[in-house]
């Protein structure tokens, strides 16, 4: 190899633009290519020595790890061990290595290492660790540095799997590796640390001097790595293996020893306390502590509850020693993780069992820089929109109610230390902390709230309800512990809120402190909506259970409430809300007084809204308000609740805090609701987020009391003044109502609302898409649409067959649309998306085979209709065209429902109409399915579900195609298996690359099966066999590739035969050929079956002894 | 923000009397939908809306392209005022000649005649008269009209018999 020529390529292809033409360029390219195939070890390693051009160290570097890689079998133990040991000297040795090559290199020598720690090929592993402290104890800062790159290469190494996968190491390698790495090489180079990092602790001044503190810092890198890493579970690696993403510090049983010594633990706080001003070392070294506070595993098993205590004991010791005056700025979210994690992986029983100064200590220490925590980073969340301490306080929050909530497991010696354990950790301390948020989100006087810095963006997360998602939930939990005294001041201020704003809105003040105000009362809307209320992710609503534990508690100590005065109490509150309300305090319970107070100023809200003094109405306040209300009227509403309560309680419904049940009251509320909600979509349209809160309000009613609203006579007088069509919401709102409908129960009713409501719309849709297109027509008929969407989407198996036949009507007209509006592309996505809802929502409920058959002939009309006027646009797509994919994207959708639908209603019948609907549209999408409209990923991934879906559901379809559409989709098949597209795809191809081959393996159908397509299968085969190899670790891709395989072989076995045949004569696999053809052989030992469901499990495990037998054998590149 | 946002009693009007706009709450206007910016008809070809300060009310601004010139105008707006949008009309018409730079067109529904409108001074205007040259097929033309003017902004070639 002449090395002048080497580095002439190498400078060609580094060379500026205007010195080399692109040939040029890619010749350089390709020749490096070739060399990389074609060099020898010897060659490498003499190129390592003699050259000086950076770029050709690189691909030497690389070079050599995968030659020896790919070799592995053919090289001489003695060549392995000089590869690696030359380019880690090559990297100690060398000056002014670019960081590029020495990663290069560095890298290969930790693949070399890793390849034969389980054959020891590459020699001793001790010589590698001796040699690597000999690196980092070096005075050259260099040779230190690349001792910690060659650590942190070898962790990657040993830590990662699809690196390596195309030299054929399996996973169980890799796992195999791991475990090995673990229990040797891992801990050597622990106590590496350890030793050094002791060292270094007993010297009084490390960050003075620059080789001390330089060497500190490696090795607590080192540390950190180690005490982070991914320990092997125990459990079954092929399922939990990738799946890990704990961080926590679980060593093997192998390290208990070093566990033991309690100097393991100390070290670090010993060594903090020293470097602690120094923020590079102080983070690496509170990332180690984090670590030690989330020990878990075999060696400090939970039963043990000595060691558990005594664990504790030494760690919070030092704790509370270290951090006597608080955690430092750069500490605090280390400082509160370890908070965290104490509590959440060790017993909390270790805690409680301490000695009780210093638990006391502890609680006292944690409830003072809660508080503190909570004022600052609230003020600073706030403030100057910076979350970093804000995530810390979640996490000590988090903490703190995983400690009350699991208190209660221990039992102490005497109820004296119940009461002291329960003063210092529940009584007043969660009070405070409450208290302390609530004076941080309140403006002054009451509060210290500072000018709010605006949120960057305007999506959901930067909505305070989001965004402060991760305290209110904690604090919710807290306020559980004194729901009493929280509920009396709530209702204070509330009380308080309101009448200074009646204030302002009747000009018996200025309105200077609105602004102020409106935040405020945000605030507190947020916070009673997350307290002694919530929602479940589904969203039904709940009353905490400990109200209702309030409620009783008040009710057996004798005093009762009168029921009449609770719904007197509501009422006038909806209807007079400034009224005095004070006689009723005394006379209502506490919860029915704070939900007075709120639908009080939801009432006063609206009237000031309807009074035309909008001005003074903030739509984010408004938002606010809606999400209190539908919680606390969902929550009080459900009576199903309340019974079963009632049944183990003994108190009676009328002293629970729910809502009065006679029927005068629920239609006062209903009334005061529908009002409320429909008086804002009217009139904010734009404000999307508070519409849907708006009608999410409404929705909260529902439950119980759909029929109410259904016979309310002002909601259909209130939506004759308005033209739900034009309403922005128009979608939600239209659901929202069928929804009330369906649940009316009353059928009466609800053929009132479909006269009323869904006819008219119907009419007018017609009238419009008779008339010529025009913008103001086409734009009505887009309303239209949607609110039919609307419809659509709110169906439900009871509703969906009167749906169903009105939502067919409205398609039928859409043909029509499609071609006389087939220029404009919203009233197009329209229709698509109407369609879409209507087969996703509507017609899955629909068993009448002809009503689906005729759905599925006006859709033939709509394929037909896009073909002929949209198909075109594809031809000269650009990835950058991505939003004309959206409509696509929909229409491959639409088709994906058809074929379930028929798979769940037809069954295994001959080829259905919807399979039909699906071929035809296949056609026609294959022939715009090219490479840049596969790279919008919506597309691309409901297209291959789209393949699979067909010749899953539908197999019998196959016959029906032509060759070319059936050779069209194999090719899509064999480009969606290449892994471009990720993962999915890659799964979703092979599975309908089986069924494609079963369908024609069986006797019926195999003369169908032609030449071409036969080949196609041959073709396929060797991209299914190597996906297999590479993606051991990918179970889904894996079994998939094993029964693709399987179904290949069983079609037809010469096609594997002659493929095997070509891997033996390989070279690289010339010297292990015996071993990898027996293998095979066993492999095959019995012949797959096509269809055969037990024998292809059978074979997938055989594959399974097939890979450990040939792992690191077997070349196939 | 633009002074010329419309009440509801304000409109254009077109040759034939008929309102060539209408007025929409600023709110339900849509992207790719029409509206009048600055006097002129444009189609909105992006929409955001943006708030003053976290309580204050929402504020619509769009970016649209002015339908016959092809220049970029934008606009923002409260979200509860009305803005105007022009009725546009599109129309095909089949190609019969090309004289001294005006179209001859024809209704292929009414068979009337047109022939005031010149050749787009544009690519349409030169694939136009190739189309014509080329004698493949019946050269259908897409004419839109708003606000008193129109324009061709389209064409195809219908092999149809």
């Amino acid at each position: 190899m002449d090395l002048a020529t080497l580095e002439q390529y190498a400078e060609a292809l580094l060379a500026p633009p205007n010195l080399v033409s692109a040939t040029d360029r890619q010749q350089a390219t390709n020749f490096f290519e070739l060399l990389k195939r074609n060099i020898s070890l010897d060659e490498c390693l003499f190129i390592l020595r003699e050259s000086k051009n950076s770029f050709v160290l690189f691909q030497v570097g690389q070079a050599v790890g995968e030659i020896v890689l790919r070799d592995w079998s053919l090289i001489e133990p003695n060549n392995v061990q000089l590869a690696y040991k030359t380019l880690l000297e090559f990297v100690a040795t060398s000056e002014n290595l670019e960081s590029f090559v020495v990663g290069a290199c560095l890298k290969s020598a930790a693949m070399i290492v890793k390849r034969g720690i389980l054959d020891g090929k590459s020699g001793d592993q001790e010589e590698i660790y001796q040699f690597i402290h000999q690196m980092l104890t070096n005075e050259s800062a260099t040779i230190q540095a690349a001792g910690c790159l060659f650590i942190s290469a070898l962790i990657e190494q040993f830590s990662s799997a699809w690196r390596n996968s195309k030299f054929s190491i399996t996973w169980d390698f890799h796992m195999q590796a791991k475990t090995t790495f673990e229990n040797t090489g891992l801990r050597r180079l622990l106590e590496m640390s350890l030793t050094t990092l002791h060292a270094l602790s007993s010297q009084d001044d490390i960050i003075g001097h620059n080789f001390t503190r330089r060497l500190c810092d490696r090795f607590l890198e080192v540390s950190e790595n180690i005490l982070s890493w991914n320990f092997s579970s125990r459990l079954y690696r092929r399922f939990l293996g990738n799946q890990q993403s704990s961080t926590s510090f679980r060593p093997p049983v192998s390290w208990k020893d070093l566990l033991e010594n309690d100097e393991f633990f100390t070290l670090f706080f010993k060594l903090h306390a020293k470097i602690r001003h120094d923020e590079t070392l102080c983070t690496k070294s509170m990332s180690c502590l984090v670590q030690l506070a989330s020990l878990t595993g075999d060696c400090m098993p939970v039963a043990d509850q000595e060691a558990s205590v005594k664990y504790m004991r030494i760690y919070i010791s030092n704790m509370l020693e270290l951090f006597s005056q608080g955690p430092s700025g750069c500490e605090t979210n280390h400082f509160c993780t370890i908070i965290n994690r104490l509590f959440l992986y060790r017993p909390l029983t270790s805690l409680m069992r301490q000695e009780a100064p210093l638990r006391a200590q502890f609680f006292n220490f944690l409830k003072e820089y809660t508080i503190y925590l909570t004022n600052q980073a609230m003020q600073k969340a706030i403030g100057e929109a910076q979350h970093d301490d804000h995530a810390s306080l979640a996490l000590i929050y988090d903490a703190i109610v995983v400690l009350l909530r699991g208190r209660w497991r221990t039992c102490f010696d005497t109820p004296a230390e119940t009461e002291a354990v329960d003063n210092e950790l529940v009584k007043w301390p969660v009070l405070m902390i409450v208290n302390a948020f609530i004076v941080n989100v309140l403006g002054p006087p009451q509060g210290t709230r500072p000018l709010s810095q605006e949120e960057d963006g305007s999506g959901d997360d930067s909505d305070d309800r989001t965004l402060f998602a991760d305290l209110f939930t904690p604090l919710s939990a807290m306020i559980c512990y004194s729901v009493g005294e929280f509920m009396e001041v709530m209702t204070i201020n509330l009380r308080n809120s309101l009448s200074e704003f009646t204030k302002m809105a009747t000009g018996a003040s200025d309105t200077s402190r609105l602004p102020t105000w409106q935040e405020d009362q945000h605030w507190l809307m947020l916070i009673l909506a997350n307290s002694v209320v919530g929602e479940e992710v589904d969203g039904a609503c709940h009353v905490s259970g400990d109200v209702f534990d309030h409620s009783q508690k008040i009710y057996h100590s004798g005093k009762q409430f009168c029921p009449q005065k609770k719904a007197e109490f509501l009422q006038l509150c909806i209807e007079q809300p400034t009224h005095d309300r004070a006689q009723y305090v005394s006379e209502v319970d506490p919860f029915i007084t704070l939900m007075g107070e709120l639908i009080a100023w939801a009432a006063i809200e609206h009237d000031v809204f309807s009074n035309a003094s909008r001005e003074m109405i903030s739509p984010e306040l408004c938002r606010s308000t809606f999400l209190c209300l539908r919680r606390f009227l969902n929550s009080t509403s459900s009576q199903l609740n309340c019974d079963k309560w009632n049944d183990f309680q003994g108190v009676p419904a009328e002293a629970l805090p729910i809502m009065p049940q006679s029927k005068e009251f629920s239609a006062i509320l209903v009334r005061f609701v529908n009002k409320k909600v429909l008086a804002v979509l009217a009139n904010y349209g734009s404000e999307e987020r508070l519409c849907q809160d708006a009608i999410d309000c409404l929705l909260s009613l529902v439950e119980s009391y759909a029929s109410v609203i259904a016979s309310s006579a002002e909601l259909f007088e209130y939506l004759n003044t308005l033209d739900i069509a034009r309403l922005p919401n128009r979608a939600n709102l239209m659901k929202a109502l069928v929804l009330i409908g369906a649940a009316a129960n009353d059928v009466e009713l609800q053929e009132n609302m479909f006269k009323l409501i869904l006819v008219p719309l119907s009419e007018r849709f017609v009238a419009a898409a008779d008339q010529p297109s025009r913008t103001d027509i086409d734009s009505q008929i887009v309303d239209y649409l949607q609110c039919f969407d609307g419809v659509a989407r709110a169906s439900q198996i009871h509703s969906a067959p009167v749906l169903f036949k009105f939502l067919y009507s409205i398609i039928e007209k859409s043909i029509g649309l499609m071609r006389t509006r087939s220029h404009n592309e919203t009233v197009v996505s329209s229709i698509l998306q109407l369609i879409l809802d209507v087969t996703t929502k509507v017609s899955i409920y629909i068993d009448n085979a002809e009503e689906s058959n005729m759905l599925y002939s006006y859709l033939l009309e709509i394929v037909d209709c896009y073909r002929n006027d949209q198909i075109k646009r594809f031809s000269s797509f650009s990835v950058d065209d991505e939003d004309k994919a959206a409509d696509l994207a929909l229409f491959i959708e639409i088709l994906s429902n058809v074929l379930s639908k028929d798979f769940f209603t037809v069954g295994e019948d001959t080829c259905s109409t919807g399979a039909k609907v699906v071929i035809s549209s296949l056609e026609m999408l294959l022939s715009i399915m090219n490479d840049c409209v596969l790279q919008v990923p919506e597309v691309a991934l409901k297209f291959f579900r789209l393949i699979l879906y067909l010749v899953e559901f539908s197999p019998e379809s196959l016959a029906e195609m032509s060759d070319a559409l059936m050779s069209s989709l194999c090719q899509c098949i064999r480009l969606g298996m290449t892994g471009q597209f990720g993962l999915e795809i890659t799964s979703t191809s092979l599975e309908s690359l089986t069924e494609v081959v079963l369908h024609f393996g069986l006797p019926a159908n195999r003369p169908k099966c032609t030449q071409s397509l036969a080949f196609s299968f041959k073709e396929m085969l060797p991209t299914v066999f190597e996906t297999c190899l590479a993606n051991t670790c990918e179970n889904s891709i894996y079994v998939e590739s094993c029964s693709a395989l399987y179904a290949i072989i069983a079609f037809e076995r010469s096609f594997f035969d002659e493929y095997v045949n070509d891997l033996l004569s390989k070279k690289s696999n010339l010297t292990a050929r015996a071993v990898i053809e027996s293998s095979f052989c066993e492999l095959m030992e019995v012949p797959p079956e096509a269809g055969n469901r037990r024998g292809r499990v059978q074979f997938r495990n055989r594959m399974e002894r097939f890979l450990s037998k040939i792992q690191g054998l077997l070349s196939y590149h | 923000m633009s002074d010329d946002h419309h009440d509801d009693e304000h409109f254009h009007t077109g040759e034939s009397g008929a309102a060539a706009t209408f007025p929409k709450q600023c709110s339900a206007l849509r992207k790719n939908e029409h509206v009048m910016i600055k006097g002129r008809p444009c189609k909105i070809v992006e929409m955001s809306t943006s708030k003053t300060g976290k309580h204050g009310h929402a504020k619509v601004h769009m970016v649209a392209i002015d339908i016959f010139t092809s220049k970029k105008l934008e606009d923002i707006c409260p979200s509860t005022h009305n803005m105007d949008v022009p009725v546009v009309k599109r129309r095909e018409y089949l190609l019969m000649a090309i004289e001294d730079g005006f179209l001859s067109l024809m209704d292929p529904e009414t068979c009337d005649q047109k022939e005031d409108l010149k050749v787009p001074e544009n690519e349409i205007g030169t694939q136009i008269q190739e189309a014509l040259n080329k004698d493949e097929g019946s050269v259908l033309v897409q004419v839109v009209s708003a606000c008193g003017e129109e324009a061709v902004l389209g064409w195809k070639v219908s092999t149809k018999e």
